[in-house]
């Protein structure tokens, strides 16, 4: 729907709109950003993360195949359910380690791959590989931060990506204000998107960072002030957090899984177009509770006349 | 205006403790009490309120820039000979971009004497021993916040005895995933569970007061 995204459809009760036009981005058929309701939350799964069980070798890439495909699948098929996209994050610790895993989830799914690494040389020689390949238009560099070389820039350029994600934090920088200090730049510094525009990136997709668990409400804020002034797809990663929170298994069983649902939800009614949920496990955690929160993001947009011309999203899919 | 109100302010993580700070300066408050009652203290306190759950993560982030100013007013006051007096330190955290604690450990060592060297995160063994070489330290210090870096520590010390370096530096480790024990079947000098522990190690491995 064209006229959402340019916030046209009148005055909502209930959910904020943002003043600037938003960029909305296909990649590889996904598409991200928009107004609140318009386009349903990207959900990423991250797989052959440090310390995953299924990873035998990590510096040679080697893993269970049976169990790394049924963990894709998994999310595959609650995206296909509930109507909400997703990607793979794929975590390598070294060049070699990801041509074993880009090729192994290439062929798994058609979903975007986040390429993530500690390793600069390791996620540059991954994408390189899956540029090689002819995957180009599913990867998305992970990540152009503050840390970012000169170097670094010049490779994402030589490989020409087109997608990454873009984050204002390096340790220090959490209000809104800093992070969009970061990604505009100032006097003293270039910012992150011109230096993200110099890479040859087209598709930009902000990651607020987390900290902590109650530091989502810098993250969500920033998400806030970024669509309203930048218009660009924004996210965050409140997984990374979630796993500091120790004490919330005192709380029952089944608290850590509500807890983490309801941590992504909770982003996504501030505006988050992806959201980072952690271990690719967690999708069925997370799917169904996102899917219900965008189905009424999306109904209550509805009221106030938008008409969503894909049908393929979960106020369509999960009732 | 005293310094019990200038540690006051850092434990809050009150912005007007810079005002403070410039106004104690000015009144002819000695710099280095200005720095251990005020600032030290405040953050002390600032890190026992994060033990019971009353600040989180972002405020100790906010406290330590806050800190960070004042003790940038505070250094252009101390005196000259102390400055020069200080012993050298790299500082950084292996293989990932957690920086948190080995900031804090950077803000504490500085304000304790040391001249402090942040190599930043994401680091390599060997940028810590190219680094080194150029600086030229007293001791290194290495951030290891998870597990596998705690095989690269093991392989920075195996580099430095390589190179034929491992006597000229004192190496200290710590972080989230790292035990006393495993820090000294690593090869580390020395270890430490917090801030306050580093800059104790660091003093006694060099000999300072």
């Amino acid at each position: 729907m064209e006229q959402s995204s340019e916030n046209s459809y009148g005055d909502l009760a209930m959910l904020p709109r943002f003043g600037r036009k938003q960029e909305i981005y296909k990649i590889a058929g996904v598409q991200v950003g928009g107004q609140l309701g318009e386009n349903p939350t990207v959900l990423v799964g991250t797989i052959f993360y440090e310390g995953h069980k299924i990873v035998s070798n990590p510096e040679e890439g080697h893993f269970d195949k049976v169990k790394a495909e049924e963990l894709i699948l998994k999310q595959e098929k609650l995206s296909e359910a509930t109507g909400n996209p997703c990607f793979v994050e794929v975590v390598g610790r070294t060049a070699k380690a990801f041509h074993n895993y880009i090729d192994f989830v290439a062929e798994v799914t058609r979903a975007p791959i986040i390429v993530d690494s500690p390793s600069v040389e390791a996620r540059i020689e991954g994408c390189r590989h899956a540029v090689e390949t002819g995957l180009k238009d599913r990867i998305i560099y992970n990540s152009i931060n503050p840390e970012i070389t000169e170097k670094e820039i010049d490779l994402i350029s030589e490989v020409k990506l087109e997608s990454a994600i873009v984050l204002p934090f390096s340790g220090y920088e959490f209000s809104p204000e800093e992070k969009l200090r970061l990604l505009q730049g100032d006097a003293k510094q270039e910012g992150l998107l011109k230096k993200a525009e110099r890479a040859g990136i087209k598709n930009v997709l902000v990651d607020t960072a987390v900290l902590d668990v109650v530091s989502t409400a810098y993250a969500v804020s920033s998400i806030k002030v970024i669509k309203e002034q930048l218009g660009l797809p924004s996210g965050c990663s409140p997984a990374n957090s979630f796993d500091m929170w120790q004490r919330v298994k005192d709380f029952g069983k089944l608290s850590s899984r509500a807890c983490l649902s309801s941590l992504c939800v909770f982003v996504q009614c501030f505006g988050a177009d992806f959201i980072l949920y952690g271990p690719m496990r967690m999708a069925d955690v997370v799917f169904p509770a996102c899917a219900m929160a965008d189905a009424i993001l999306t109904y209550s947009a509805i009221t106030e006349g938008y008409e969503p011309k894909d049908k393929n999203i979960p106020l369509y899919k999960i009732f | 205006m005293d310094l019990s109100d200038l540690r006051k302010m850092i434990a809050d993580v009150n912005p007007e403790a810079e005002e403070i700070t410039k106004k104690l300066l000015d009144e002819g408050v000695d710099p280095v009490r200005i720095l251990e009652d005020g600032v030290v203290k405040g953050l002390y306190d600032l890190g026992d309120r994060f033990e019971k759950r009353k600040v989180f993560i972002p405020d100790l982030v906010k406290g330590s820039k806050l800190a960070g100013k004042c003790i940038e007013m505070i250094e252009k006051a101390l005196p000259r000979e102390k400055v020069e007096a200080k012993k050298k330190v790299v500082i950084g955290t292996l293989l990932s971009r957690h920086n948190i604690g080995k900031n804090l450990v950077s803000t504490f060592l500085s304000i304790n004497g040391f001249e402090v060297h942040d190599l930043g995160e994401n680091l390599e063994p060997w940028d810590f021993y190219q680094k080194s070489e150029e600086i030229k330290p007293d001791l290194i210090a290495v951030s290891v916040v998870f597990t596998p870096a705690m095989t690269k520590f093991e392989e920075l010390i195996r580099t430095l005895k390589e190179m034929g370096v491992r006597e000229k530096y004192k190496v200290i480790v710590g972080g989230a995933v790292t035990s006393k024990e495993w820090a000294e079947a690593a090869g580390a000098d020395g270890w430490a569970g917090d801030v306050e522990g580093a800059v104790k190690v660091a003093k006694e491995l060099l000999g300072m007061k």
